[in-house]
């Protein structure tokens, strides 16, 4: 989050700078608030205090209204302003904008990620289908038993560690159930769908779904894999955590396999080797292999392929896509790059200066864009296919994050500002039953229609 | 207790004992620095790790590397006291860029990483080349190598027909008016504690560019071109934006009234929209001023946009290079073709067949034989493990290096 933290000049409007008085009073003003959401995010709650539905049971996630806020000592910078979206099950969602919009600050907020005491969830939900462990009344998960023809457990000899069989104090053997192993060798427990508000999930609660449930994929795969550990002991962590009861046999097993979905060619030898070892290209399908790993229902993807070159970016892609549809999971994508969206993404949500300007289907938003700034952004790239002279540019830059103003954002660059956008910030308009645009262009058509 | 015995030993037993002694220290050392020139000799040499024990392969490999290198230097000797193209205002032959990694104790370098390893192309002057490739091919090397930034290892860069490959720093002096850089990251490019109007004053002064009465309005003249405001003079780079900033850095450039401006990437570290203003700034000062640009990205379609010609890189060599449009209507090299196919597509509908590449580049510290694209190529043969493919013309002004196409002259 660099582009938060820039100096920020300009904050009144003949200064260039705050006296020590203000920033005193800033600061005052920012830590009564912080020191009572750092508080709520200590607190101990039972389950039902965050649980929710869902709006629609076919979406996965579901961010409504979120305001993600960071309380610096020039003033509030609203990085997320009040952003609506929905990720259906089984697709991709592409998130797209430039850098400071806040497309990286609203997947650190499903994540929890933000670094306190500054980067709050103001306000706001993030409901989350889960499909944890059903869990006894000691909250211990219960364990799924392998079953015969009859549908009664499966007794099997129970064995001490040399494979001898143990015998009770008659000389008999003794019988003993035995819990059922997925196709990795992973034991296997009981499973429940519940849905969670993730906004208001205190932090310790969140380990439940952070890796497990929910996993990421970030941008630079060297700074996020730690150079003092090998592979196998990082990838082999997520399974001993997130899956109790397994050994750390079972936990190698595990990462093998997952290093091997990845299309890592070797990867007992990747297994024992240190990050620095590897690769741009190995490293971040490492990365992807640990995401794997906890078998999670959606994965957030920011910035995937930016640190790496086009023909690797090519593969990486490509192992994405395969692996959403082996593993049924959805994939939020977060990325600045119109064509990765394009390739990539069922749903297509555009996001200027922390508002969601336009969402859609993925066709609708390259097909028949609508709000000037996504044409804009389509016009001013290159591509391989045209021939242009010169290139559409936006003049002028993103507003400065501190002291939004109360119009649309996007007024001072945009070329078909009419009078009506000297109001207030345009509401969402649906343009179509999947398009949604944010525009006082569209506000009339809409009124006419109906 | 022992010990009471080496008192005890006469004059003539001491004696005997040290020169005992000195000749076992000088053979041991003498062990050790033979020990370390065979094995710097070894290294210097072809690898012969894999093949060791085996006399016939060893042979080869080396029989291989030695014709190898002669053929290349055949070739850069031939071409060596050809004349200057008049019409190129810059021509590379042959250039190397060699960074040693290894010396052995003769002070000789055993290994080296190839950065750019015998790269020849023309430019004339008004025409845009657009240098294209993966990280860590050299691109960024071999545009800092034709400025002199780095001392080349070998081959010849001629800039308006004088050979400046062998120019000391300071006869390159009155050259760097005429040949400036423009670097990826405006961030960090940008001295902090100086104005803009010191930024872009400073070439000028230095340069005598113009009398130095006039030196203010010059820069206000550059900065006006450059799209920056007025005001902007008594400003400090850290309250400006990166497109800003990047302006800044073109007008520096600009300030000297250069012929030659190396772009390294001075598109990648901006957004999207910013970079159109950029690339359409560069557009239009080249049109009015008659720029030759050296413009390098990995970013391809920006390229594309931006360039007339177009070389194509691949660990430290130029495997393809020509026209814009004979390159992007038929490529010729694998390596171009998968290149050009990876490039994402911003139309939903649009399926490509793509040519996905297998593994990673390779170190350029230890490029593979022959071909160096061989370990990825989907169409490498056995020929192209062994023989580097010649660099050769195929159609007018359309150079190619690979074994798919004929090689004899």
């Amino acid at each position: 989050m660099s582009e938060e933290k820039e100096p920020k000049t300009k904050a009144k409007k003949n200064r260039n700078y705050l006296t020590g008085r203000e920033i005193r009073a800033i600061v005052r003003s920012n830590n009564k608030v912080t020191r009572a959401l750092e508080k709520k995010k200590r607190r101990k709650a039972k389950e039902e205090e965050f649980l929710t539905t869902l709006k629609d049971d076919r979406n996965i996630l579901e961010v409504e209204d979120l305001h993600t806020y960071f309380f610096t000592e020039q003033g509030i910078v609203k990085a997320v302003n009040g952003v609506s979206f929905e990720v259906p099950q089984g697709s991709t969602v592409g998130v797209v904008g430039e850098s400071g919009c806040g497309k990286s600050v609203t997947s650190m907020s499903i994540m929890q990620l933000l670094q306190g005491p500054a980067g709050q969830i103001y306000s706001g939900e993030i409901r989350f289908k889960s499909y944890d462990f059903k869990r006894d009344a000691k909250g211990k998960p219960i364990p799924v038993w392998e079953k015969d023809e009859n549908g009664e457990d499966l007794l099997t000899e129970k064995k001490d560690r040399h494979g001898r069989p143990v015998l009770d104090k008659e000389g008999n053997p003794v019988f003993e159930k035995r819990q059922k192993r997925d196709a990795y060798g992973t034991l296997q427990y009981e499973m429940e769908e519940k849905v969670f508000n993730i906004a208001e999930m205190p932090i310790k609660e969140m380990h439940r779904l952070r890796g497990r449930q929910i996993a990421m994929i970030f941008q630079e795969p060297m700074t996020s894999l730690n150079p003092v550990f090998t592979i196998g002991n990082q990838l082999d962590e997520v399974t001993l955590l997130h899956f109790p009861g397994s050994t750390k046999a079972d936990a190698k097993r595990r990462s093998i396999e997952m290093l091997n979905l990845v299309g890592i060619a070797m990867p007992e030898r990747v297994y024992k080797s240190y990050p620095h070892e590897l690769s741009g290209g190995m490293r971040q399908r490492v990365m992807i292999s640990m995401a794997l790993a906890g078998d999670p229902r959606l994965i957030i993807a920011d910035e995937p392929t930016t640190a790496l070159d086009v023909t690797i970016q090519a593969q990486i892609l490509d192992l994405l896509r395969d692996l959403k549809t082996r593993i049924n999971g959805s994939i939020l994508l977060i990325t600045h790059d119109l064509g990765i969206i394009a390739e990539m993404a069922d749903f297509v949500v555009v996001m200027y200066a922390g508002r969601i300007i336009e969402k859609g289907t993925a066709s609708e938003i390259f097909h028949h864009p609508m709000h000037p700034y996504t044409i804009g952004l389509q016009r001013s790239k290159p591509t391989m296919d045209s021939e242009k002279d010169t290139l559409f540019d936006i003049p002028g830059n993103v507003p400065n994050p501190i002291d939004m103003p109360d119009y649309c954002y996007f007024r001072e660059r945009c070329s078909h500002c009419t009078k009506k956008c000297f109001g207030d910030y345009p509401e969402m308009v649906q343009v179509s039953p999947t398009h949604w645009v944010a525009c006082h262009l569209y506000d009339g058509k809409e009124e006419k229609g109906e | 207790m022992n010990n009471s015995y080496l008192y005890v030993v006469t004059g003539g037993q001491v004696v005997a004992a040290g020169i005992l002694v000195a000749v076992v220290a000088l053979l041991v050392i003498a062990g050790c620095v033979l020990f370390f020139l065979i094995k710097g000799r070894k290294a210097d040499g072809a690898k012969t790790d894999g093949a060791k024990g085996d006399d016939v392969a060893l042979f080869d490999d080396e029989l291989e590397a030695r014709h190898e290198r002669e053929r290349r230097e055949k070739a850069a000797l031939k071409d060596r006291d050809l004349p200057p193209d008049e019409e190129a205002l810059l021509e590379v032959r042959h250039l190397k860029m060699y960074f040693p990694l290894k010396k052995t104790i003769g002070g000789k370098v055993s290994l080296a990483l190839r950065a750019v390893d015998d790269v020849s192309f023309k430019l004339k002057r008004g025409e845009t080349l657009g240098i294209v490739g993966e990280s860590g091919c050299g691109k960024t090397t071999m545009g800092r190598a034709i400025l002199k930034l780095y001392q080349p290892t070998g081959g010849q860069v001629f800039f308006e027909g004088k050979d400046i490959a062998g120019y000391k720093p300071k006869e390159m002096r009155p050259l760097r008016t005429k040949m400036q850089i423009i670097f990826q990251d405006p961030y960090s490019s940008l001295p902090p504690r100086s104005t803009v109007g010191g930024i872009l004053s400073e070439p000028v002064k230095v340069h005598k560019v113009v009398p130095k009465a006039e030196t203010k309005d010059y820069v206000m003249k550059i900065m006006e071109q450059c799209g920056l405001r007025d005001y902007y003079y008594e400003r400090y780079p850290h309250e400006f934006s990166g497109g800003q900033r990047q302006r800044i850095c073109i007008a520096r450039a600009l300030s000297v009234k250069p012929a030659l401006v190396v772009c390294d990437e001075p598109v990648s570290a901006l957004d999207v929209s910013i970079q159109a203003q950029i690339i359409n700034l560069l557009k239009q000062l080249q049109e009015e001023l008659g720029l030759t640009y050296l413009f390098i990205s990995h970013d391809l379609s920006v390229v594309k946009h931006i360039s007339d010609k177009i070389g194509v890189m691949y660990l430290g060599s130029m495997v393809e290079f020509g026209d814009k449009k004979a390159i992007f209507s038929h490529p010729m090299h694998p390596y171009t073709q998968a290149l050009f196919s990876a490039v994402p597509n911003p139309n939903p509908d649009v399926k490509m067949d793509r040519i996905v590449l297998k593994g990673d580049i390779p170190s350029p510290a230890d490029p593979p034989k022959g071909c160096k694209f061989n370990t990825r190529c989907p169409h490498a043969m056995e020929i192209c493990k062994h023989i580097t493919p010649n660099y050769k013309e195929y159609e007018p002004g359309h150079f190619v290096a690979c074994h798919c196409y004929p090689q004899e002259d």
